[in-house]
């Protein structure tokens, strides 16, 4: 579908709030967005799952972004309502910023109170390993609009910080299943870099992430965290480190990616599971 | 490695398009490049001369150079949309450069070269924060190029040199001496 026809079929973020509440009556407390081949919370109760065709009347098209939102309530905490989107809309694929945007902006109007999203990330950090999760204590932003109308400027600036309230949730959370579980690895903390893709990044601009003291690198997330900051929603980060950069070992593809994401996957439901259990 | 049936892609000026002998020239990167690229077979070799500038603000000279890598700069990427299904979705690009013939076809060693947003003009310290960054030289053309050959999975010589006010004689001394290498593979 071509941007401009795109633009047309997509709805407002309170249209899509009203197609919502036509499967649902439930507001759910936090919304978690799962990324590419990511998969955790697959079990709610009393639970409906909806398509983004129908949510926001356009869908991505990428594999390992199945493109649905499940709602229902969290098994282990009955009173906490939890809304799972499965895939997201990239820049890479096409999509105007504002069809990128849709989904945070739909979280917000629907009046959901946190976002975690989560991603497929490469670590470029040395001590990460492969199925390590990575709260983002900060980002670059090489993918929004604006970014991408000056790189060079763009890189000359601090990493946006998003520390808050709920990372610090998050970080407990991890910590005390780390005290319970010797095998949960603690969660580690980094800076993401977000580029458009869909290529992977030359080894020229990975040494450039490493100078610019960034951990991890991916092609999501960005959009997510700068709307929630416009619009004043709790939000936090969960990069999945699908594969770990050095220099003789070349990327191979996003099959490796999916691969990785399933391992780590299992560490991630446990990580929410303990979060939402002391929501409310 | 056999360059003898390579297409070779010109963003200098200096070479005329030749189908036959595979040579197109270009004045800039475009659609009609991709096309170009994606209209070949897959697994193939590629030739691009760009023209480049320096990112060294002491020494502004270009010498003609091999590219080992790239930064892409230019907040674009020729792959953004629906993805031509003769390449994956998310393509590597880090060994699409051949570089180990550097010395014998410019008598320099290879150089990282930063893609720029086509008509971006920056001022010195911009070049000299491109430098610092790891880039010898910027250009325009030859890191799409590059990105959209290495999404069907091509091999690329790629040489920048310097603008033709400059010498216009150098992409033609290197096409030569990488004919005479492939001459030599045979």
């Amino acid at each position: 579908m071509q941007v401009e026809e795109e633009k047309k079929h997509a709805k407002s973020p309170n249209d899509a709030v009203k197609a919502i509440k036509s499967f649902t009556s439930i507001v759910p407390d936090v919304a978690i967005v799962l990324g590419s081949g990511v998969s955790a919370l697959s079990e709610l109760t009393d639970s409906v799952t909806i398509s983004f065709q129908d949510i926001f009347g356009v869908s991505p098209t990428v594999a390992g972004h199945a493109g649905s939102v499940s709602v229902g309530k969290f098994p282990l905490n009955k009173n906490v309502n939890v809304a799972v989107f499965r895939g997201r809309f990239h820049v890479y694929e096409g999509h105007d910023w504002s069809v990128v945007t849709l989904p945070t902006k739909v979280i917000h109007a629907w009046g959901v109170k946190k976002l975690i999203v989560t991603n497929a990330a490469g670590g470029i950090n040395p001590t990460f390993n492969v199925g390590d999760l990575m709260l983002l204590t900060g980002f670059r932003d090489f993918i929004s609009e604006n970014a991408r109308k000056d790189i060079i400027e763009q890189l000359k600036k601090s990493p946006e910080n998003c520390e808050n309230e709920l990372c610090k949730r998050i970080l407990n959370a991890s910590q005390k299943l780390s005290e319970q579980n010797k095998e949960f690895r603690p969660i580690a903390q980094g800076v993401y870099a977000g580029f458009t893709g869909p290529s992977y990044e030359s080894l020229a601009e990975i040494a450039v992430a490493l100078k610019l003291r960034c951990d991890a690198v991916g092609m999501s997330t960005v959009p997510e965290l700068l709307t929630a900051k416009e619009l004043n929603l709790s939000a936090a980060a969960i990069s999945v480190i699908t594969n770990v950069w050095k220099e003789d070992v070349s990327i191979h593809g996003h099959e490796e990616v999916l691969e990785a994401s399933k391992a780590a996957s299992k560490r991630l439901d446990m990580l929410f599971s303990n979060l939402l259990a002391s929501e409310k | 490695m056999n360059w003898s049936d390579a297409l070779v892609i010109d963003f200098t000026g200096s070479l005329k398009t030749d189908e036959n002998s595979r040579i197109f020239s270009f004045e800039r990167f475009d659609s009609k490049v991709m096309e170009l690229i994606r209209k070949q077979e897959q697994n193939k070799f590629g030739i691009i001369f760009d023209t480049a500038f320096s990112c060294d603000t002491h020494s502004p000279n270009v010498v003609p150079s091999l590219t080992k890598d790239h930064i892409n700069l230019s907040g674009e990427n020729p792959l953004i949309g629906p993805n031509f299904p003769g390449g994956e979705r998310f393509p590597p690009v880090q060994d699409i450069y051949v570089f180990d013939c550097a010395e014998k076809i410019t008598q320099t060693k290879p150089v990282i070269v930063a893609g720029l947003k086509q008509g971006k003009k920056i001022d010195n310290q911009d070049a000299q924060f491109i430098g610092s960054l790891g880039a010898e030289y910027y250009c325009f053309n030859a890191v799409p190029t590059m990105i959209t050959a290495a999404h069907v999975k091509w091999k690329l010589l790629s040489v920048v040199g310097p603008a033709q006010t400059q010498d216009s004689g150098w992409v033609k001394n290197c096409f030569d001496k990488i004919r005479q290498l492939a001459a030599c593979a045979k």
